[in-house]
């Protein structure tokens, strides 16, 4: 049998070998089996499906597990029309239906230029194994965009340490609150830091939780659980950062300006940032810089640099 | 000898049967892989077709690209200035492409990152490639030219089979405003031994302490293996180099890389050598995610390394003048710390580091091998 993935106004068509099986928990439309074709209509009007028989096929091996294969497939191409694709569980589901519905040497790889997914061995495979991922963090990490990029480190973790971030983030005021970026920011920091310090996820998370205060704020919550993170990611960086940061503190900047050390501590170079709405104020700024250019701090910060 | 690379195929285009490296692939590689399959190729479509048909079935195309060996014409413009990255001092080496890809594995090797297409790529057309050069260098005889191999390659790596280092110093030497430089990884000189020696080709091995090797610098020759290989170029009459790139920090590390120089010094002449480089581990956000991809078990990329001004990802600045300034020492501690330069590195820790910038003293190279109207590090 062969089942034909066709999306409407596209010439294009992508064949694949389908279990005998499938066949029979497609939805049968008229004409039976004598049709050549068999049309199924999903839950909303993007696609159809259509079989028809081909001798290499017909012995093809039944997989017992079809009958849910198939309506988890369903409810995935409808939600593909809703376009809610660009999720990776969402296209993991669809490759993981696909997989258990396929025989195993004949995954039909174009069906991943379906979901904007280059169409390689490697990505079905990433995409089979983000689908693993336990249903408890799944449930949280359907909420975000979350890139596959953060997804391919998670595969990685234990099923125990799934669980234990999956509570975190589940507990965590911000998480649902934030963009999409501070969280990919935070997932990627958090697993830096488990990398970088080879300490086990519980001990950080624990840590974490004890020494960052709550706070109502969720913003600055989400901040100070970020800062954390990254003074344990980059402890020799952060002690520079907050010795430049003292000296910045002495030279007593006025509101209204800023002096802007670069990104990382890279580069040697200072920016100034100025504010000023009248002539006296642009006059007094002047003379604030020649002060700080005398500083003692701002030799220091420079010879830091 | 053994050559330790397995390849299961080797693609050959049909334009380039007739080549003289071409020839030599076939001779040598059925001694060393009696059982490789030969494909032929008839053009570029149909290598294109083959290409896409291995990648798309590969798990790992990066490293599944490493069972194939293709052998294929060059038709662009064969060397190149290189590209070097934003915000560096430059050191103006000219790349001349004549492969693509390596067989070994380094975790950090940025041609991960970099190249599109991954499969081991040979060019077989190398007189005209040769014909490039010496259009370059002979109607500029006043400019000096150093022309390095081994940027999107090994240099050596595939001179086992190619034999391509013996027809370079034959063409090379006849270029006496031009200085090659070949860069490895291997011990594979027994071509270049075949050739009498000359100072202006420089053999340069990329080093690291050898439990470095051995956790990221997969399948490549041994630390021994390399000095040893140094000894005899040298005893030969080629000009050695020495890559220190990337230095990687982990505890112990200067003793380990003190220990790399002190075997140098004590087997290779000073007078041989022309240049140390030195250079960080760096690599951009896109080798980061393919390196914990393919590697990880990998610590390298969980050290204190941070987006630098050209946005790759750098040890921070604090810790990479520390780096630099303790391999002057180390270098120093052997009268060798005037070969030494930074490969990809801002003024900034240049002056920082070493005291100095390039443009103040001329003695970088050994001898004036960049022409005087472009700095060395033009980019400054």
């Amino acid at each position: 049998m062969f089942v034909e993935l066709k999306k409407l106004n596209q010439v294009k068509t992508d064949t694949f070998a389908l279990s005998p099986a499938a066949r029979d928990f497609l939805p049968l439309p008229e004409g039976g089996e004598e049709s050549p074709f068999w049309v199924w209509q999903g839950e909303v009007v993007w696609g159809r499906l259509s079989a028809k028989s081909k001798p290499p096929w017909s012995a093809l091996l039944i997989d017992p597990q079809i009958t849910s294969a198939v309506e988890v497939w369903s409810k995935a191409i409808a939600q593909i029309g809703q376009r809610v694709l660009a999720h990776p569980l969402i296209k993991a589901s669809v490759i993981q239906v696909a997989q258990r519905l396929m025989i195993p040497p004949l995954f039909p790889l174009s069906l991943l230029k379906h979901i904007n997914e280059p169409a390689t061995r490697q990505r079905w495979e990433q995409l089979m194994r983000v689908s693993n991922l336990i249903p408890a963090l799944q449930d949280v990490l359907i909420l975000k965009d979350i890139p596959l990029k953060i997804f391919l480190f998670l595969i990685g973790w234990s099923n125990d340490d799934q669980q234990i971030l999956a509570e975190f983030l589940r507990k965590s005021t911000w998480f649902n609150k934030t963009s999409v970026s501070r969280c990919r920011e935070f997932l990627e920091l958090l697993h830096e830091t488990l990398n970088s310090e080879k300490r086990p996820l519980p001990f950080i998370i624990e840590k974490l939780e004890s020494e960052v205060k709550q706070n109502d704020d969720f913003n600055q919550f989400y901040q100070n659980q970020k800062s954390w993170l990254w003074q344990r990611r980059y402890p020799n960086l952060a002690k520079r950062q907050s010795e430049i940061e003292r000296l910045f503190q002495s030279l007593k900047v006025p509101s209204g300006m800023q002096i802007i050390p670069p990104e990382n501590m890279e580069g040697a170079q200072l920016r100034v940032s100025l504010h000023f709405k009248t002539k006296e104020q642009c006059r007094q700024a002047g003379q604030t810089l020649i002060r700080i250019a005398e500083e003692n701090s701002l030799s220091q910060i420079l010879k830091l640099l | 000898m053994i050559y330790p690379f397995k390849f299961s195929q080797l693609w050959i285009r049909r334009e380039i049967e007739h080549e003289l490296l071409t020839q030599n692939v076939r001779r040598n590689i059925l001694n060393f892989i009696p059982e490789i399959k030969i494909v032929p190729l008839a053009d570029a479509r149909d290598e294109e077709n083959a290409r896409q048909r291995f990648l798309q079935e590969s798990v790992d195309p990066y490293g599944d690209a490493k069972q194939i060996l293709l052998l294929t014409p060059f038709l662009g413009q064969a060397y190149k200035v290189c590209p070097g990255t934003d915000g560096v001092l430059c050191c103006n080496l000219r790349i001349v492409n004549f492969a693509s890809g390596c067989p070994m594995d380094c975790s950090y090797c940025y041609l991960q990152g970099y190249l599109t297409n991954p499969i081991l790529s040979v060019y077989a057309n190398v007189e005209s490639i040769f014909q490039q050069i010496e259009k370059m260098v002979i109607t500029q005889p006043q400019r000096k030219f150093r022309i390095g191999t081994g940027e999107i390659t090994d240099s050596l790596v595939f001179d086992p089979l190619t034999e391509f280092s013996r027809m370079a110093v034959r063409r090379f030497r006849q270029w006496p405003n031009v200085t090659l430089e070949l860069k490895t990884k291997t011990h594979f000189v027994e071509g270049l031994l075949k050739e009498q020696g000359h100072p202006e080709v420089v053999i340069a091995f990329s080093v690291n302490p050898q439990r470095i090797i051995e956790a990221e610098e997969h399948r490549t020759s041994s630390l021994e293996k390399r000095l040893e290989s140094a000894q005899h170029v040298a005893a030969a009459g080629y000009s050695i180099a020495f890559h220190f790139d990337p230095v990687i920090v982990f505890p112990g590390w200067p003793e380990a890389y003190g220990e790399v120089v002190k075997e140098i010094a004590s087997r290779i002449p000073a007078g041989s050598i022309r240049w140390i480089s030195v250079g960080g581990l760096r690599f951009t956000r896109v080798l980061r995610d393919m390196m914990r991809l393919r590697f990880p078990s990998s610590p390298l990329t969980y050290g204190e390394s941070v987006p630098s001004t050209d946005a790759k990802f750098r040890y921070h600045k604090e810790l990479r003048i520390h780096v630099f300034a303790t391999f002057k020492d180390i270098l120093k501690r052997f009268h060798l710390e005037n070969k030494m330069y930074l490969c990809m590195e801002n003024t900034s820790v240049w002056k920082r580091s070493l005291d100095r910038l390039p443009l103040l003293s001329n003695e970088l190279f050994g001898r004036p091998v960049l022409d005087p109207h472009e700095t060395p590090f033009a980019k400054f």
